[in-house]
């Protein structure tokens, strides 16, 4: 423990109230709130009445929940699986280049798409896919594929479509947090392996894999978290025609509040089952936190 | 600058000059016919402001040609010419490219039809504007642009004839043989410009302001050329070497200043100055000087020169020119000159739309109220652009960096070719944006065209069918600049907010001793993992209850609450060492002092590397923005670009939404990277 100033109970509160207060409202009385109209029938503005678990049992028994559910889960594991090995390779690749300007403009190059609002890239990424000649098209067709693809009417088209604008999306954020740990590992295991001649495979194998490791699970854990709240993608990418197999558990609650029925109370029992699913996910990421730590001196 | 600081009083002239400018374009907004007697000629007093153009031209060849004028008098080689001209460019360019960039957007946002705007757009982007009528002004909303590259012909005339200066004197210098160099430069000068006025004057046809900016500058030129303005620039050059000569010897400039004949002078000078501008007030403009120039040259060039001179030697006056308030004024006083129009446009586009004409304005209580508001405005704009654009390259051309000897590296062909490749893979991955840029520049019927435009011909012929109608429609039918407006302020205000309720929180967790303080860490980290999308419904409702629908703070007060920011700020402050906390318990600081004058000043990385994250996390925010605000006119961009329901007006709407984080994303991407990294560096 550190012994630095005197005991002040009161102003530690004080100085930490801004936060808790802002905390209190925002978190835990809409936690509140929303568990409150979860039992209710409210629709639209109508604050409707109590039905106790009615809505839950409901939801529970809506084979268009679960539907959400799964895409959220095998749009989370389809992309993190894609995402997190393609990341880690290409953060390989910049960090071999001995070019100090080609890695950090590469590096600006890959991260670019991922400063875009994720609606826009929805939007950007329909009108390229838009209509039987669209650039996609013209692209695929010159690297060989088949150039008549309908994508957007297509339902099956319509998941890898989006795992695909997600990949190109998510994957510069990554690589630039695996690159700077790249940077920052310890060299001393590797100035070891180049005397005794390892070579490049069990470089990677024995030395650079186990010691990314807590890198790797925590960028696994962040990004499965975001797939499962992917939400202003669909949205932009699909806006007037969203097929089942990419309505997402966030798409699903919007749409039952604020479009579909304005069923606020089935949608806020939707909430929080959506909300104790993805709960469970990320309470993972807290184990990797490392928080037992005490002050450096 | 360095230089200008040894010189008194200087700093005030410089200010002065500002403000005459600034006066001189507030002074024109007024309707002079409509007002009382007294103010009319207050009026036209200020109306002779534009004079401040002239003061600047004097001050610079003062202070340019100093260093040249001391190596001369001290028998030195000639200066180091491409130092000269990296200073030079360091502080014109960023902040002359930022307010022109700034400027162009707007006017190609509100100017309906433009002449000549090519041209006046690669001359203003080479400083070559002022060689010709249809350029003369560059830029159809910031006017005062059109001196800047008439600054940079005398930038670059000055050491061309000091050059001539050091090669004809050779080994025997004196200080009589420079005055004489630079009084004969001076006459040539002159002369020159007379054959200008023989030979280059325009044609009368459509000459006079009344028809236009090209109209106008017509009927300036060749009253206002660039060569013309080099006099004005020479006089400071004179004075520039009196100057050198009088700190050589100072013995001489001791005497004479002991007899306070400096600060006599300089009072006298400066009272000779505004008894001038008053005499001129009712005159026509270009009268009162040779060859029709304008600011009463040679006349008022002179006063000047030897305000100047006696400033800098005087006892007393110096100072009392170097007030505190001018001194700011004189630093910032190149960005109030390019930016003050701009925000005098800025407010006759949004808020008074007779501000932007000369004399339109009748009630004078409305004009100073505008004015007062254009001038706290740019006094910001000016001070924020000198922060973040001018000093940055100031400061890195002055740094004097040893050359570190490199050797020649091995060019190793496998990585080349990796190289290579890696950057095939990366150019595909901005490819749509390059699309979005393209497309977005395209007439709106090429874009829904099938197969698209891009691959109909090479690029180079279709960059001539650009337009700007798509971004003329996302900005006057889809309002898309409010509500670029309303996200920026969205995200500046959750940044703030976040930085002081987060690091304050931090604070306590480091630097306080208190019961279950582990609870409380948890408690704030908890939040990071709570998925807040699952819960938009009751968000909805308690900000509903709370009244914050349709306001900022809808939007601002849930963004602060940001576990990620404490556990942020906690790792950061964890490395500062107590000493330092301790040291100032002693001195009996309070906690909220320490936290504000030492922790904050020291945690700037981190709060930085926050900002950024937060800015992404508010900028690219879509779900919370759609459930708060529902009235159109408060819609952040994501909610606007989603109604939008023309393609055109929406690709250029997304093309604007992408400016603002890639440019921020360029000038900070090391503190991002590095407030990434401490995520879980253990």
């Amino acid at each position: 423990m550190i012994k630095l100033t005197d005991k002040n109970e009161r102003q530690a509160l004080r100085f930490m109230a801004p936060f808790l207060i802002l905390m209190f409202i925002f978190t835990i009385i809409v936690f509140g709130i929303g568990f409150l109209t979860s039992l209710t029938d409210a629709q639209g503005i109508n604050p409707g009445k109590n039905i106790g678990f009615q809505n839950f049992k409901n939801i529970l028994k809506d084979t268009y929940f679960w539907n959400s559910v799964y895409v959220s889960f095998k749009f989370a594991a389809v992309s993190v699986a894609i995402q997190i090995p393609a990341a880690f390779l290409i953060s390989l690749w910049i960090e071999s280049l001995p070019y100090k300007r080609t890695q950090s403009l590469l590096k600006a190059a890959f991260f670019i798409p991922s400063l875009i609002n994720t609606l826009v890239a929805g939007i950007l990424f329909r009108l390229l896919f838009t209509g039987e000649q669209c650039i996609a098209n013209i692209i695929i067709g010159f690297f060989g594929g088949n150039p008549n693809m309908n994508w957007l009417d297509d339902k099956t088209l319509a998941f890898p479509l989006l795992v695909f604008v997600s990949f190109w999306q998510c994957i510069g954020f990554q690589i630039i947090y695996f690159s700077a740990n790249l940077r920052s590992l310890n060299q001393s295991p590797y100035e070891a392996a180049r005397i005794d001649g390892a070579g490049r495979l069990s470089i990677l194998k024995n030395i650079t894999l186990p010691l990314m490791k807590p890198a790797l699970i925590f960028m696994t854990i962040t990004s499965a978290v975001s797939s499962l709240l992917v939400f202003d993608l669909i949205l932009g990418l699909f806006q007037y025609n969203i097929y089942e197999n990419v309505t997402g558990i966030i798409l699903y609650i919007y749409l039952r509040a604020f479009q579909w029925d304005l069923e606020i109370g089935a949608a806020s029992a939707a909430g929080w089952i959506a909300f104790f699913l993805i709960l469970a996910v990320s309470l993972l990421q807290l184990k990797f936190l490392g928080l037992g730590e005490k002050h450096e001196d | 600058m360095k230089i200008e600081n040894r010189f008194p009083g200087l700093d005030g002239l410089r200010a002065a000059a500002c403000l005459l400018v600034i006066f001189h374009h507030v002074a024109q907004r007024l309707d002079i016919y409509s007002q009382h007697f007294i103010l009319q000629h207050i009026q036209l007093f200020f109306l002779m402001g534009n004079t401040g153009v002239s003061f600047f031209f004097v001050l610079s060849g003062f202070l340019l040609s100093y260093p040249f004028w001391k190596n001369y008098i001290s028998n030195l080689d000639f200066p180091d010419i491409s130092n000269y001209a990296k200073r030079r460019a360091a502080r014109i360019v960023p902040g002359y490219y930022a307010s022109f960039a700034v400027s162009t957007i707007l006017a190609l946002l509100f100017i309906p039809d433009m002449d000549y705007f090519a041209r006046r757009l690669i001359t203003g982007l080479t400083f070559t504007a002022g060689f010709h009528y249809t350029t003369l002004f560059p830029s159809f909303v910031n006017s005062p642009l059109w001196s800047i590259s008439f600054e940079v012909f005398s930038y670059l005339l000055m050491p061309v004839f000091m050059f001539g200066l050091f090669r004809f004197t050779g080994e025997k210098r004196s200080f009589k043989k420079g005055i004489i160099y630079w009084v004969f430069t001076l006459l040539l000068i002159i002369g020159i410009n007379q054959l200008i006025h023989m030979y280059l004057t325009p044609d009368n046809v459509k000459r006079g302001w009344e028809f236009g900016v090209t109209g106008g500058s017509k009927w300036w030129m060749p009253n206002y050329n660039p060569i013309g303005f080099f006099g004005h620039f020479t006089f400071g050059i004179l004075a520039g070497g009196i100057c050198a000569y009088f700190i050589k010897n100072k013995t001489l400039r001791d005497r004479i200043a002991d007899k306070n004949i400096f600060d006599i002078a300089s009072i006298v000078s400066s009272a000779a100055i505004i008894g001038l501008l008053c005499y001129v007030r009712t005159e026509e403009e270009f009268t009162h000087s040779i060859q029709k120039q304008p600011y009463y040259f040679p006349y008022l060039t002179a006063l000047i020169s030897i305000l100047a001179v006696s400033l800098v030697n005087s006892k007393f006056t110096g100072k009392l020119f170097d007030s505190r308030f001018m001194r700011f004024t004189a630093k910032i006083s190149f960005g109030l000159y390019i930016w003050h129009y701009v925000i005098i446009a800025l407010i006759s586009f949004y808020i008074l739309p007779e501000y932007m004409n000369y004399m339109a304005i009748k009630d004078w209580r409305l004009w100073a109220g505008a004015s007062l508001l254009m001038i706290v405005i740019s006094y910001g704009a000016a001070a924020l652009s000198f922060q973040f654009i001018e000093k940055p390259f100031i400061e890195r051309v002055q740094r004097v960096r040893e050359k570190v000897f490199r050797a020649k590296r091995k060019i190793r062909p496998g990585k080349l070719l990796s190289a290579f490749l890696l950057c095939i893979l990366a150019l595909l991955f901005i490819f749509p944006l390059l699309w979005l840029l393209d497309a977005s520049l395209r007439p709106p019927l090429e874009v829904i065209q099938s197969p698209p435009a891009i691959f109909q011909q090479p690029i180079w012929k279709s960059i001539e069918s650009y337009t700007r109608d798509s971004y003329l429609a996302a900005f006057w039918h889809f309002d898309v600049g409010r509500a670029l407006f309303n996200s920026i302020i969205v995200s500046s205000g959750t940044i703030f907010l976040t930085a002081i309720v987060v690091s304050l929180y931090a604070y306590a967790l480091v630097f306080m001793e208190f019961k279950h303080k582990k609870f409380f860490l948890i408690l704030a980290l908890s939040t990071m993992m709570i998925p807040a999308n699952a819960l938009m419904i009751p968000m909805y409702k308690v900000a509903k209850n709370l009244h914050l629908l349709n306001s900022w703070f809808g939007l601002i007060l849930p963004g602060a609450v940001s576990g990620f920011g404490v556990f942020l700020l906690r790792q950061y402050f964890m490395r500062i060492p107590l000493a330092v906390i301790e040291a100032a318990r002693m001195d009996g600081a309070g906690h909220l002092r320490i936290w504000w004058h030492i922790i904050l000043p020291l945690a700037r990385p981190a709060l930085a590397a926050l900002a950024i994250i937060q800015f992404r996390i508010v900028w690219n925010d879509f779900l919370n923005p759609v459930i708060i605000m529902r009235d159109e006119k408060l819609m952040t961009l994501p909610v606007r670009i989603l109604l939008i329901n023309d393609t055109g007006a929406v690709l250029a709407a997304g093309f604007i939404s992408i400016i603002i984080p890639l440019l921020l994303f360029l000038k900070f991407h090391r503190q991002f990277t590095e407030g990434l990294t401490e995520g879980i560096r253990k």
